[in-house]
């Protein structure tokens, strides 16, 4: 069996047609999704990954951007720890929806929750209609981390998912969240447990009567 | 005085009683036996033990001082302490009041300290000021004149004989001076103090008490001058030439004074021997400390089959860490055995001080020693390597295996379902290879995407997770297993939720029917008994009586809380795909729909047979999803103003709108052709046979009109109406155009109650009235 250290709820969100299976897909696969279908309800994958010395497994539900699985997708959003929330780089639209997304997930999920923006679809950049510099003033204005990816070539792909992931590490680190706490999405896993149980380095030795 | 007064403490023979100082012992036991003989006898008692104890003692003290003269210093000290009167003599006695005399103490020991350091560093400071030129190179006459200058000499007349033998001075026993303290003394009794010992003694001060020092002073020029003298000791000058180029002269005293500070520093410079090896002893320790955890890390792995760390480097380091381990137990060996061979043994407590480094060192070796664990042989190493790449290869065989294996399984699925494809059963079905497995990732196969899309979403999230667990039970993933399998129960009560939430709106709404069809049997009995008083269409009074039975059975074969559960089991047969639903609604919603045609019209029965075909279709969207969905419509009706698509749409949502669309055009029609009653109410009344076949296209879209009008929760459209309306009402209104719309305001009136919408409901009444007038007058009219 795999061992890791936490285990986090990673979400994938956005608009329809932004490619967030794909960037599933390229994230877990290594390849890109050819003629992918749109998403039904809420898709799954999952990956072990090494972030900052720590075994983290990521537990990812690829949501359905579609509106009519919202009611489906929304229920997913609860209990996550990270969220990559997506639009297209070449259209605008997935773009000016973007707030919406992340107020659903702020309120859906937790209000901890550590979002990453990933702008896709960065290969096709003579189509692009939406400026770096406009998307991470966005992206600053709400705190969010941010990437300009391409689930194509692969680019900062892996990144956005070890990014968040590495900034949840963090915060548990610093105490910012607590891995405890129901719904915080992050579970340890049994390398952790197995570290927690691991009895200390024989005590040293014990103190001598002191001849005084 | 009394003792309280912090200021004064007397010595001496003081008289217990009146504190009266006698001088001596004798002078008091007279004083005491003369005085306070008297006196209570208790004290009287008491204090007589206590001068016996005295006398005891000051004989005892007497004694020894004569005995001090002749021994050693340090043997003085020890004996001392045994000596006087034993504490453990003295009787407990029980704490009385406290008194802090620490201050007291401190404050005469200031002076006696200040006074014995004054004494020596003044002795200290003429020392340096003596060696502070170059002896060597200096005149004797200009010495003299520089050690005269540091301290006054007695004159000679003044001292007859020597003041530490007492032999008198004479020109062979001829006067020396003190060069510290200035007094004179005999040859004989002349010290000589070298300039090794006067710059040991001066640079010690120097550090120590450097405000001493006088500051014209440069430490380096002294120490020049000195080794200058101490190369010239071979031309020793005769004491006769009584130039002293590499000596000072002194008394007995100062030379004493000096030498016990020489022996202070001495004291102070060393470390005993038992501190150096303990601290070599713990540094050792410290390097275990460090080094142990390091070897054990690597002797694990290497024990394991690793080649994290060469089999040399670990032995290496266990060859220094043993090392280690014997010099903590040489170091801790001499410890014990320090001073066992000298004279004085050593204190008891330093030996027993000794015993426990030896053993604390002793338990640490064995504890550690024991923690370091065997490294393999070379030969061995290479047998464990081995056998680590022969477990690895087959773990990794076992799980190429079981991707291989779950690979299988799912063509084997796929093929399955690809000859129920070729069957005609799925239309298209699950495309894409077997699910591609890294090691460290898994991404199961959607298989939502050929799936009859037109179901619930729920439903669809449902069979997606179904599907997923199956792929992760065949990938040997217990982990996602688990997970989704969690997911899945989420789903199923949620599920279960929204199903008995839409029971029970459904069997609201049936009852909702059920009273308003009973309302509608009384309006049309009534109706038939204003007709049968007429009695001159018998024709139209068949119509009626037929239609009404129909009525009556429709909406109580629509029963739709039915087909959710069906396709609840569907879902919950997790295994199979859902067969496309809308197949066993069909005929309950075709006979009920078929039945308010002919009502409404029976001679167009068949011109409507295209429309209706639709119907069923129509009824399909929300008996699958009937009310959860009302919100996301709203935004997009817009959309949905055309006239239903007969086939199967790509997109659901559009379908789960149709069913709005007979409202919406319903309304558009009231708007068109119901309003005109209110414009012209005395407009001539049409025949309603013969009109049918001239209007067509009202009677193609007035069948859409459902019988079920319940359905739509709020439409304020037919509100809108009155105002609306207006410029259309020319044609006159058929009777049949006229009872629908009757019965239409009945529901909106219906409809209105239950949103407690009183207002419409005023208005809607007050126009159901014209409505019923005027179809009153049209048929007075034609006939």
């Amino acid at each position: 069996a795999e061992t890791y250290d936490f285990l986090f709820k990673f979400l994938v969100i956005g608009s329809a047609g932004t490619g967030k299976s794909c960037l599933l897909h390229q994230f877990i696969e290594n390849k890109f999704k050819q003629d992918s279908n749109h998403t039904i309800g809420v898709e799954f994958g999952s990956r072990v990954v090494n972030v900052g010395g720590k075994t983290v497994k990521l537990q990812i539900w690829d949501t359905a951007g579609q509106e009519r699985f919202r009611s489906v997708t929304r229920s997913y959003y609860r209990g996550a720890a990270g969220a990559l929330l997506v639009y297209d780089i070449t259209s605008r639209e997935t773009y000016n929806s973007l707030a919406a997304w992340l107020t659903d997930a702020r309120t859906l999920a937790s209000p901890n929750i550590v979002v990453i923006l990933c702008g896709n679809k960065k290969d096709l950049d003579p189509e692009r209609e939406v400026t770096f510099l406009e998307a991470s003033r966005f992206a600053q204005e709400n705190e969010l981390m941010f990437l300009e990816t391409s689930a194509l070539t692969g680019e900062n792909v892996e990144e956005a998912f070890l990014k968040c992931a590495r900034t949840i590490l963090n915060k548990i680190d610093s105490g910012e969240l607590d891995p405890e706490r129901m719904g915080s999405g992050i579970q340890y896993g049994d390398a952790s447990l197995r570290q927690l149980r691991q009895p200390r380095s024989a005590q040293a030795v014990a103190p001598q009567p002191c001849g005084c | 005085a009394s003792l309280d007064d912090p200021g004064e403490v007397r010595e001496g023979f003081l008289c217990p009683l009146c504190l009266k100082d006698l001088q001596s012992f004798y002078q008091l036991h007279s004083h005491y036996e003369e005085e306070h003989s008297g006196e209570d006898r208790d004290v009287k008692g008491q204090i007589k033990s206590l001068v016996q104890k005295a006398k005891k003692a000051k004989d005892r003290l007497l004694k020894r001082e004569g005995d001090d003269r002749a021994e050693s210093g340090t043997q003085g000290y020890e004996s001392f302490s045994y000596g006087g009167v034993d504490p453990y003599m003295w009787e407990p006695q029980e704490l009385g009041a406290v008194r802090s005399h620490l201050s007291d103490f401190k404050k005469h020991r200031a002076a006696r300290i200040d006074h014995y350091v004054v004494e020596v560093n003044k002795l200290i400071i003429r020392l340096e000021k003596l060696t502070a030129f170059d002896r060597t190179n200096t005149e004797s006459a200009k010495i003299r004149a520089i050690e005269k200058s540091v301290v006054p000499w007695v004159n000679d007349q003044d001292v007859p004989f020597c003041p530490d033998c007492g032999n008198k001075f004479s020109i062979r026993n001829r006067r020396h001076h003190c060069r510290l303290c200035g007094s004179i003394m005999c040859k004989k009794c002349m010290e000589l103090i070298s300039l090794p010992l006067a710059n040991k003694l001066t640079s010690a001060s120097k550090e120590s008490l450097s405000t001493h020092t006088s500051p014209s002073q440069s430490p380096n020029s002294v120490h020049g001058s000195r080794r200058g003298s101490i190369s010239s000791m071979s031309s020793v000058s005769s004491v006769l030439d009584e130039k002293d180029d590499d000596r000072i002269r002194c008394c007995t005293h100062c030379k004493d004074t000096l030498l016990k500070r020489e022996q202070q520093i001495d004291e102070k410079e060393h470390t005993p021997d038992i501190v150096k090896l303990y601290e070599k002893l713990r540094l050792c320790m410290e390097k275990v400390d460090q080094k142990a955890p390091e070897y054990i890390r690597m002797a694990a792995s290497l024990n394991a089959g690793e080649t994290t760390y060469s089999l040399e480097h670990a032995s290496d380091l266990r060859v220094e860490v043993q090392k280690v381990y014997e010099l903590i137990d040489a170091l801790s060996k001499k410890i014990l055995t320090l001073g066992l061979n000298q004279d004085p043994p050593p204190h008891p407590s330093n030996l027993r001080l000794q015993r426990m480094i030896r053993y604390s060192a002793t338990l640490f070796v064995q504890e550690k020693l024991l923690g370091l664990m065997s490294l393999p042989t070379k030969e061995q190493f290479e047998e464990l390597k081995k056998k680590r790449k022969e477990e690895m290869e087959r773990k990794r065989a076992v799980e190429r295996q079981a991707a291989l294996e779950s690979q299988r399984r799912l063509e084997e699925r796929q093929s399955g379902l690809a000859s129920r494809a070729a069957n005609g059963e799925v239309a298209s079905l699950r495309r894409g290879p077997a699910p591609l497995r890294k090691a460290e990732g898994w991404l199961p196969l959607s298989g939502g995407q050929g799936q009859s899309e037109d179901s619930d979403p729920l439903l669809q999230q449902i069979h997606n997770i179904t599907s997923f667990i199956r792929q992760a039970k065949a990938a040997g993933r217990m982990d996602e297993v688990r997970t989704l399998q969690e997911n899945l129960r989420q789903l199923q009560d949620e599920y279960d939720q929204q199903q008995t939430e839409k029971a029970i709106e459904l069997s609201r709404r049936q009852a909702e029917e059920e009273d308003l069809q009973r309302e509608q049997l009384q309006m049309l009995r009534e109706r038939e008994l204003e007709r049968e008083r007429e009695q001159f269409r018998v024709a139209s009074l068949h119509t009626r009586t037929r239609s009404l039975d129909f009525r009556e059975i429709g909406p109580f074969q629509l029963e739709p809380s039915r087909e959710p559960r069906t396709h609840l089991a569907y879902a919950l047969d997790l295994g199979s795909s859902p067969v496309p639903s809308s197949t066993a609604p069909k005929t309950p919603s075709l006979s009920s729909t078929q039945p308010t045609r002919v009502w409404s019209g029976p001679p167009a029965v068949g011109q409507e047979r295209l429309p209706q075909s639709s119907m069923p279709q129509q009824h399909e969207g929300p008996s699958l999803n009937p009310f959860d969905e009302e919100d996301l419509s709203s935004p997009m009706e817009e959309a949905t103003t055309g006239p239903p698509a007969a086939g199967v749409s790509l997109d659901p949502s559009a379908r789960i709108l149709k069913e709005y669309n007979p409202f919406e055009e319903e309304d558009e029609e009231e708007e068109a052709v119901a309003g005109n009653p209110f414009i012209q109410p005395d407009s001539p009344a049409p025949n309603p046979f013969s009109e049918e076949d001239e209007h067509p296209q009202q009677r193609l879209s007035s069948p859409l009109v459902p019988g079920n009008p319940f359905e739509e929760p709020t439409c304020i459209n037919p509100f809108e109406m009155d105002s609306d309306s207006g410029p259309e009402a020319e044609e006159p209104i058929e009777e049949e155009l006229l009872l629908q719309q009757i019965d239409n305001i009945k529901a909106y009136i219906f409809d209105a109650k239950q949103c407690g919408r009183l207002d419409e409901v005023e208005v809607l009444t007050e126009n159901l009235r014209e409505l019923k007038h005027t179809l009153a007058k049209q048929k007075g009219g034609t006939d």
